[in-house]
């Protein structure tokens, strides 16, 4: 399934794009409420998903996802099959409690995102940060990933 | 305690070009109350702590903070992006009861938690009864 094409051709409308991918990988798997939603902002929308950047180079990928508010411990990364599991669960502190909550408009619970991977990557040298509410992974590349230049031999 | 949230016109000059090319996105805040003071969480995801800003002017509390979006460094090409680069902005009315001068505030992890003070006056006290 060529879900993402690998190397950035003309640009092309990255939303339907988007709208695809999330699609096809959310009918994968049935426990992800953005499907029937249309894909929008990540902060705004009801369905706990965060907002995700995606950037690729010859050596490795970056992932950027929004994911203020939590413990280190509270998000799980997983690869599979090319496919990157962002998920988790965002707990609400007990503290709280003693004080009444007169609003809360901030999503707390289970939170999920499946990412296509353009390239294989390798998944033992793969290094996760997060800072300032966002989680950003960087995800080298399989060496037999990386693009290799081929000679043209001369006569 | 009345929650305002102001559309996106900006009266301050020369911001309105700022405010084109930046997304205005009103954060997800989270009230908590109790007897002594007044609690504001505010999730602003890849806001940096010298990016937040809180500004008082008479009655009104303003929760702000820019977040860049990412910038993609050379020698990387952009599969998808959604995070685009953004304006978090939230203005409250506060109460007369708030202490103005004693309001504090921390910001970890994408979230600005803003504590107001309630007045001295506005906590139930107790009367011994002799």
């Amino acid at each position: 399934m060529n879900l993402v094409p690998r190397r950035l051709q003309a640009r092309r409308n990255p939303f339907t794009d988007l709208l695809d991918i999330q699609r096809e990988v959310n009918d994968l798997f049935d426990f992800s409420l953005s499907r029937w939603l249309g894909r929008d902002e990540g902060l705004l929308d009801r369905s706990w998903a965060p907002s995700v950047d995606v950037l690729d180079s010859k050596d490795s990928l970056i992932v950027k996802a929004d994911l203020p508010g939590l413990k280190k411990d509270d998000i799980e990364i997983s690869i599979q099959d090319g496919m990157l599991v962002v998920r988790g669960e965002k707990k609400q502190e007990t503290d709280k409690k003693e004080k009444g909550s007169i609003r809360s408009e901030r999503f707390y619970g289970s939170f999920y995102r499946a990412v296509s991977l353009p390239s294989p990557v390798d998944e033992s040298k793969a290094r996760a940060a997060y800072k300032n509410g966002v989680l950003e992974l960087t995800l080298p590349k399989r060496e037999e990933a990386k693009p290799k230049q081929i000679k043209v031999d001369t006569d | 305690m009345t929650t305002v949230n102001r559309k996106l016109v900006s009266a301050e000059p020369g911001t309105l070009q700022a405010h084109l090319e930046r997304d205005l996105v009103s954060p997800p805040v989270d009230v908590f109350e109790s007897e002594r003071e007044i609690v504001l969480e505010a999730e602003m995801p890849g806001v940096p702590k010298d990016g937040t800003r809180l500004s008082i002017e008479g009655d009104e509390l303003t929760l702000s903070g820019e977040a860049a979006g990412t910038d993609v460094p050379s020698g990387y090409a952009a599969v998808y992006t959604e995070r685009r680069p953004r304006e978090y902005r939230r203005v409250f009315v506060l109460g007369a009861e708030v202490q103005r001068d004693k309001i504090r505030a921390r910001y970890e992890d994408g979230v600005l938690q803003v504590t107001l003070p309630k007045a001295e006056r506005a906590q139930p006290r107790r009367i011994p009864v002799e």
